[in-house]
């Protein structure tokens, strides 16, 4: 009994763990849409759901038959000729053992080979010319070990310059503690007006979204709410550590909610709105510094058009999508929905 | 039973096999440069996304040991962070994008001359290889490769990203010609001493020959040794001239003593320590003129002799003595200032000790043997005289004698008396 209880566990963690790896594993790949990449200027082009995905196996495949651009084989063409001509000077006798002549003529071969592909299969030919130069590395590190009086033949040029040197300045704790101050007070004026910004997208889409789930982000927001007062509070007394910490707190909590929200769609949505409210949120503090300081701000006014547009086209689209799943369900019963919610969603992401 | 078990280790394999890379979804790389310098160290610059909403992301770095951590945010304030075993724990307070700067040692690897950098990164990466690297493996085709300032960049996809490197890939053929020019310059040099170096010119041919045959190491090595085989070269010569004026000086002895039995072997082996000398023979030299000092220093008086002989003593003698009356009578014209000594002490010349300072030339050598004959002091016309000089060569001789300071020359007269400086001189009586 106790095994059965034991393996119905593990198998428990073995089916829920991989959910947030997954998850994660799509943020990082640019060509699949089932999650909405954060809205920076830099992927705001890919911000909308798209629907044409490509698989893996048939990216692979093509990057695989790609050509390589000619000025890269070029150069990877230079690096293997020039280390076939250093080892043609280095083991010039040809008195060697068999294994370093194998060594060399194998990596001769795969000159040759490269040089007969670079007409027909550019990718091909320049596999062959790093496939040479790893022959003539191994064949090195084969002759040099055998043979470590040859090691004197190289003088490495004197250290002149390390990383080290390398680092522009440097940053003290003091710095980063005053700077610290003005960022938690900056996130936290922020984060109140994202919340506010929150309650009345939440009221913009709750004709499309099921009772209990706008129900959930209400509460949820409401909570975030109470907790900034305390924040508040810790701000004011100097307590910055400690309102970090809440910080943190309510800003993870929020986004669990929005997470638990027994509708993939309806979370996604809301966690994707909430971290454009972030980012709008943050541009507006910039664009209001800047401007307090007469400085230019159409970059940030551009940026923060584009960033609502985003985030206007979210909200039709989930009120889009909603209401015809809801017309679908027209039963009313919040349970029917929320099934029938993961059904479309899932739905959705294959087209 | 046993079935069991089985089922139970297969689910324990696949949880432990879950990533726990969740931690890494409040980020998104955007770009990752690795800069390699010579000794091995690495300057990292880390450009990620943030999410907007966190107060606190965590990130995994690369390499475990790092200093000099600078992160800043988008607006270039810089973030606090504290060091997990994954990587950092940055407090971001709603920054969207991160610069994480930092040097590492713990990415490269040295086996002989042979550098690896090795990462295993989630986005494309941008390795900066040091100047001069010769590069031997690449863990991909590169999606850009180029030069910047003298440094080669390779950007290589995610995943296992490894760049195998020489820092000094040895110029074989530029270092052995090097080697042979620096020979032959160094030889001509020590020919134009008056030396003789049969044995490191020899080398010095065999090394253009290897290098003509492409064997560049061995012609190095040959160039260096002919270096190393003139230098030897030099020090026997020194030994046998040494050897050479201590057998004349051994030998003048014995005809001062009269000790002429076995003498005129002792000269003929001297002849022939310098015959061999002239023709760059030093070894065979330093060896007939030991053989010479000992033939000089086993000559005995001889025991009787004829009247033509004694006759032939008395001639000698008689010459001698006008000669020496002559040589009085030239002196007693010097004043008396120019002599340190009394008129009627004798002089030695101590010739090995000059010859032992002094790396001289042969005709040097000969004019000091010279005075040694004459009491340590002669007119430069007589030094003309006798070795049949042009004025001008008797001149710089003297001259290059004067400023080792072996010799000094004093004025009496119109003429010019030099004299061996009294350091090398000792008293007879």
């Amino acid at each position: 009994m106790s095994f059965k209880i034991f393996t119905f566990t593990l198998m428990l963690m073995l089916f829920l763990s991989p959910a947030p790896s997954l998850l994660n594993a799509q943020d990082n790949e640019t060509d699949t849409n089932s999650t909405i990449p954060l809205p920076t200027p830099k992927l705001n082009t890919i911000l909308t759901v798209s629907t044409n995905s490509t698989s893996p196996e048939v990216n692979e495949k093509e990057s695989m038959e790609e050509p390589v651009d000619p000025v890269i084989l070029a150069r990877i063409r230079e690096q293997a000729q020039n280390r076939d001509q250093e080892m043609m000077f280095l083991f010039n006798n040809g008195a060697y053992p068999p294994e370093i002549m194998n060594g060399l003529n194998h990596a001769q071969d795969a000159m040759e080979k490269a040089s007969h592909l670079e007409g027909n299969n550019t990718r091909a030919a320049a596999q062959q010319y790093l496939r040479a130069m790893k022959q003539y590395r191994n064949t090195l590190r084969k002759y040099l070990n055998d043979n470590p009086d040859f090691l004197t033949a190289f003088n490495e040029p004197q250290v002149n310059r390390t990383a080290s040197d390398e680092v522009n300045g440097t940053v003290t704790e003091a710095e980063i503690r005053a700077t610290r101050t003005q960022l938690i007070n900056d996130f936290e004026e922020r984060f109140q007006e994202q919340i506010t910004a929150m309650i009345q997208n939440v009221e913009d889409v709750s004709d499309a979204m099921s009772p209990p789930y706008a129900l959930k982000a209400q509460q949820a927001l409401t909570k975030a709410q109470q907790k900034l007062h305390r924040i508040q509070e810790r701000i004011l007394n100097g307590q910055y550590d400690e309102a970090l910490d809440d910080l943190e707190d309510a800003t993870s909590t929020l986004d669990e909610e929005f997470n638990n929200i027994n509708d993939i769609g309806t979370s996604q949505m809301l966690r994707t709105m909430n971290q454009l409210e972030a980012k709008i949120q943050k541009i507006e503090q910039r664009t209001e510094k800047k401007a307090l300081k007469g400085q230019n701000t159409a970059e940030e006014d551009a940026l923060l058009a584009e960033l609502r547009g985003n985030k206007n086209h979210i909200k039709n689209e989930y009120k889009q999508n909603k209401g015809n799943s809801n017309n679908n369900n027209s039963d009313g019963n919040p349970n029917n929905t929320g099934q029938t919610d993961k059904d479309n969603n899932k739905g959705k992401g294959n087209n | 039973m046993l079935k069991r078990k089985s089922i139970l280790v297969i689910l324990i394999v696949l949880l432990s096999a879950i990533p726990l890379a969740h931690a890494q979804g409040d980020t998104t790389p955007l770009s990752l440069t690795v800069k390699v310098y010579q000794d091995g160290s690495t300057l990292i610059t880390y450009h990620l996304e943030s999410d907007p909403t966190k107060v606190r992301v965590s990130v995994e770095i690369f390499g475990k040991s790092i200093n000099n951590l600078i992160i800043r945010d988008e607006d270039g304030i810089p973030l606090d962070s504290s060091m997990t075993e994954t990587g950092l724990t940055i407090d971001t307070i709603g920054a969207s994008e991160l610069n994480i700067v930092y040097t590492t040692s713990d990415l490269t690897t040295k086996i002989g001359p042979l550098w690896d950098i090795n990462i295993t990164s989630p986005i494309s990466t941008m390795v900066f290889l040091p100047q001069g690297a010769a590069i031997f493996d690449l863990s991909d085709i590169p999606t850009e490769m180029g030069n910047l300032n003298g440094a080669q960049y390779i950007e290589l996809p995610s995943g296992e990203v490894y760049v195998s490197f020489i820092l000094s890939i040895p110029d074989l053929n530029g270092e052995a010609l090097t080697a042979i020019n620096e020979a032959e310059s160094y030889l001509n040099t020590i020919e134009d001493q008056g030396y003789i170096l049969t044995k490191a010119n020899g080398e010095l041919v065999l090394a253009q020959q290897l290098f003509a045959n492409n064997q560049f190491i061995d012609a190095k090595n040959t160039a260096n040794q002919a270096k190393v085989t003139a230098d030897d070269t030099v020090e026997t010569a020194h030994s046998a001239a040494t050897e050479i004026a201590l057998a004349t000086s051994t030998i003048d002895e014995a005809q001062n003593d009269g000790r002429t039995n076995g003498l005129s072997q002792a000269q003929s082996m001297l002849t022939n320590a310098e015959i061999y000398y002239s023709q760059g023979l030093y070894i065979e030299a330093e060896t007939a003129a030991k053989q010479a000092s000992q033939l000089a220093l086993t000559a005995v008086k001889p025991n009787g002799g004829n009247t033509l002989l004694y006759l032939g003593i008395i001639v000698i003698l008689a010459a001698a003595g006008g000669g020496y009356y002559y040589m009085q009578n030239i002196k007693k014209k010097k004043p008396q200032s120019v002599s340190h000594l009394p008129e009627s002490e004798e002089k030695k010349v101590t010739l090995e000790k000059i010859f032992n300072e002094h790396n001289l030339r042969i005709e040097d050598r000969e004019v000091l043997k010279f005075l040694a004959e004459t009491n340590g002091e002669a007119f430069a016309t007589e030094i003309r005289d006798r070795f049949d000089m042009p004025r001008s060569s008797a001149w710089r001789l003297i001259r290059r004698l004067v400023s080792l300071d072996i010799v000094e020359e004093v004025k009496i007269g119109n003429q010019s008396l030099v004299r061996v400086r009294d350091k090398y001189l000792t008293s007879q009586n």
